[in-house]
């Protein structure tokens, strides 16, 4: 026991204490979030453009407004949804997405969801301002356009231009023609809005010319049924399903997608770990002091250790990031409270670590194995490619989960040992048969112990025996009948 | 044999068919010094491996402290192999603490035994230092001091000279010596021969895998003849007046086309002075009569050469 504590104390340590640790363990939330909110931020990054409207018709000029408000209305209803998945369904909530449908002002919009959902809602806001013309021909605003000159008017003290100038043409016979202008070919949204806008009028136009009420076709256009989710193992009063109830799906999934990167960057630690002690050559030294087993043994638990910690430093930012998020919507209550308790559910979270020590030992001796072959990186990736194919396997199913955890591909990749943690871990929640259950965990159980005896025999070849990476190839050789070898 | 530190008996390895290792017999005595001797891929380090446990021998018996080698009696070993690194983010003393733990010694003890041997080997101010920041030879320095912090009653070292300056080879001897001392036995494995012969109480020569000679340093100088540099006045040559001592002399031979100087190679059991006085009365014009030093330099060509000599002719 001394020598394996040791041993793992001292791996433990090599990563732990790095100041690279602690800011790659900081790093991968950061970037998740910042892969989260980057389309957000580059969003928010670009500038509101202003453009005009020039139509003599003047119906198209206010279809375009109308879409405009429309996409407005659109985004505050989102705001509010997303307030009603983390929060719940609150009474100010609820009236507040009332007041959207009845057509309310912002601001009175943003009075029922309170002052610091109100500024949150403030802070949304559209790419493109539809602003007064300065001239009326395209001549007329080509200077405006090329930035030679500016609008009369500042915004944040700063003065504003034209992006784009949309001259509306309206020919006989309910023919448009539409000449946008604009020094930015790239910027295809605003094009695309105001075609959008524009047909839906020449349609309205279209309608009414036929004598066809176009309210009418609007409504049957609109017509949808109301769908309600119901979910037989609810009580019968609360069968509705709620985003609560698609939460440990989610999070299932999710739960698989960290076992996936955690065991794949804790077995690359063994991997390179036991490549450096090769190529240093530590390991004569260590073998006088340390039994192979032991060896073998603590650096698993030692890097068992590091993952441990990765995990924890994560829960910790989660638990952080949740409660931080928590207080800037108001309010700790409803689903958050819900996703959290989710999280820490022993059904969820047991398994998570039970699938993490098989998963982790597959792998972690496998990796362990194969760096005790080889001295140097170059070498190992020859070894290690077969194994990515393999661990990209379970990774491309998870994405497939997310979409349907029920579906028979899973079922049967669940039966693979060493994809077992992974694909069981995301269909927990889909409650599969208990045979499938047992089943899986006892063929994990037996090929973690195979995969562990095994590795200790290849770690044994080439940690004492100067094995290297053509290992595999010899062991073929000599398992080849005679006749088929090759005799020089 | 029953009192050795480490006795192989008819112990053989071999790799793929190849053997390293052929029925080797081998006692290291308690308190002393003995060298292991050989030609690159004699079978040295496979043999030390074999001693600690690391390899396991296709046939034979190995004891080390009259047991099969075993953890609890390696901590009574301390040993510095032939391939030898350190981790090299490590930092120096963190390094040495963890083999003097690994060894079975107290994390104080060992931070203290550390530090005196630093400080004694001169490293006192690396000892904070990360391992990638020393010199070749500091690391070496530092590996043979996780080597012996613990105190070990046995020390095996691996080529411990190879990789050293002059300075730092006289330092380790020194060190050696200072472990014989104090009662520790050693058993070091080199092809240079005058450490062994400055150093060694013993000395075990392989090649090929097989023992082929184990004994002191002086009954391995006497497997070689004695030799004496004769320098004549004239281009006279002795062999005439050398050859009543028929059966002392083997040869004479000029030396690098000098006809006036001759190497006379002697039969072990020849003494030197009675050429000289052979000479005197032959009335040879004697300039000079030097006997030649016996060095276990030539013990080792000798042997090795007349071992390889045989094998060839049995192959």
């Amino acid at each position: 026991m001394r020598h394996i504590y040791l041993i793992a104390r001292r791996e433990y340590l090599s990563y732990v204490a790095t100041v690279g640790f602690w800011i790659s363990l900081c790093m991968i939330p950061v970037f998740i979030l910042l892969g989260m909110a980057l389309p957000a931020l580059l969003d928010r990054a670009s500038p509101v453009r202003n453009f005009v409207v020039i139509d003599e018709d003047g119906r198209y000029a206010a279809a375009i407004a109308r879409s405009f408000a429309d996409n407005r209305a659109d985004q505050i209803g989102d705001f509010i949804e997303s307030l009603i998945l983390i929060e719940g369904e609150t009474a100010n909530l609820t009236a507040a997405q009332h007041a959207l449908k009845q057509g309310k002002s912002e601001a009175e919009i943003g009075d029922l969801l309170g002052p610091q959902r109100k500024i949150a809602m403030a802070a949304l806001r559209s790419n493109f301002r539809l602003v007064e013309a300065p001239a009326h021909s395209a001549e007329g605003l080509k200077p405006f356009l090329l930035a030679q000159q500016a609008l009369g008017f500042q915004i944040d003290e700063k003065e504003q231009f034209l992006h784009a100038a949309v001259l509306i043409t309206s020919l006989d016979e309910g023919v448009v023609e539409i000449e946008y202008w604009s020094t930015n070919v790239n910027e295809r949204r605003l094009r695309r809005q105001v075609q959008t806008a524009v047909r839906e009028q020449m349609r309205i136009d279209g309608f009414t010319r036929a004598g066809v009420d176009f309210s009418l076709v609007q409504r049957i256009r609109d017509l949808s049924p109301n769908i309600t989710s119901l979910s037989p193992e609810k009580a019968a009063d609360e069968a509705e399903v709620t985003a609560l109830d698609r939460l440990p799906f989610i999070i299932a999934v999710v739960f698989g997608f960290v076992l996936w990167s955690v065991i794949f960057s804790v077995a690359n630690m063994l991997l390179t770990s036991v490549i450096e002690e090769k190529s240093n050559k530590i390991l004569d030294s260590l073998l006088c002091a340390a039994p192979l087993r032991s060896l073998l043994v603590g650096k698993l638990f030692g890097v068992a250790a590091v993952s441990f910690t990765l995990l924890a430093g994560w829960a910790v930012a989660g638990i952080i990031s949740a409660m931080v998020a928590s207080s800037v919507v108001g309010g700790a209550g409803g689903q958050m409270e819900g996703a959290l308790a989710l999280i820490v559910d022993p059904g969820l979270l047991l398994p998570f670590f039970a699938y993490f020590v098989f998963g982790y030992l597959m792998f972690g001796s496998i990796f362990l194995a194969l760096g005790s072959l080889c001295e140097t990186l170059q070498e190992a990736q020859t070894l290690m490619t077969p194994m990515i194919f393999v661990m990209m396997v379970p990774m491309m199913a998870l994405v497939f989960a997310i979409q349907d955890p029920e579906s028979p591909i899973l079922t049967v990749l669940s039966w693979i040992p060493l994809f077992t943690p992974y694909i069981m871990m995301a269909r927990l929640p889909t409650d599969p048969p208990m045979i499938e259950i047992i089943g899986t965990t006892v063929l994990m159980v037996v090929t973690t112990v195979l995969v562990l005896w095994g590795a200790g025999k290849v770690f044994q070849a080439g940690a004492m025996h100067q094995a290297g990476s053509d290992y595999f190839k010899k062991m073929i050789t000599r398992w080849l009948p005679n006749k088929s070898k090759k005799v020089v | 044999m029953n009192n050795s530190i480490l006795s192989f008996a008819d112990v053989s390895k071999s790799y793929g068919g190849k053997a390293a290792v052929r029925n080797l017999d081998l006692a290291v005595p308690p308190n002393e010094i003995t060298g292991f001797l050989g030609p690159n891929g004699a079978g040295k380090s496979t043999s030390i491996r074999m001693g600690l446990g690391i390899l396991t021998p296709d046939s034979g018996d190995i004891r080390l402290f009259g047991k099969a080698p075993n953890y609890k009696a390696l901590d009574r070993v301390g040993f510095l192999p032939e391939e030898r690194g350190l981790y090299r983010k490590m930092k120096v003393l963190a390094i040495i603490v963890l083999f003097a733990r690994l060894k079975g010694m107290s994390a104080t003890s060992a931070k203290a035994a550390g530090l005196f041997l630093l400080e004694q080997f001169g490293l006192g101010d690396v000892a904070y230092k990360k391992v990638s920041e020393l010199s070749k030879g500091m690391a070496q320095k530092v590996q043979i001091i996780a080597a012996i912090v613990h105190k070990p009653e046995f020390v095996i070292l691996d080529e411990p000279f190879s990789g050293l300056d002059p300075v730092n080879q006289k330092t380790l001897e020194d060190l050696i010596r200072e472990l014989a001392k104090t009662g520790t036995t050693i058993l070091f494995s080199t092809h240079v021969m005058e450490h062994a012969e400055r150093l060694c109480d013993k000395i075990v020569l392989l090649s090929r895998g097989r023992k082929i000679f184990d004994g002191t340093v002086d009954a391995a100088l006497a497997t070689i003849p004695n030799s004496v540099i004769l320098e004549t006045a004239m281009t006279d040559n002795p062999a005439e007046a050398l050859g009543q001592l028929a059966s002392a002399v083997h040869s004479v031979q000029p030396l690098r086309d000098n006809t006036k100087r001759w190497s006379v190679e002697l039969s072990a059991k020849a003494d030197v002075q009675d050429v000289l006085r052979k000479c005197v009365s032959a009335k040879l014009a004697l300039h000079g009569f030097e006997p030649a030093r016996r060095q276990l330099h030539d013990v080792f060509v000798h042997l090795v050469g007349e071992d390889e000599t045989a094998q060839q002719g049995a192959n």
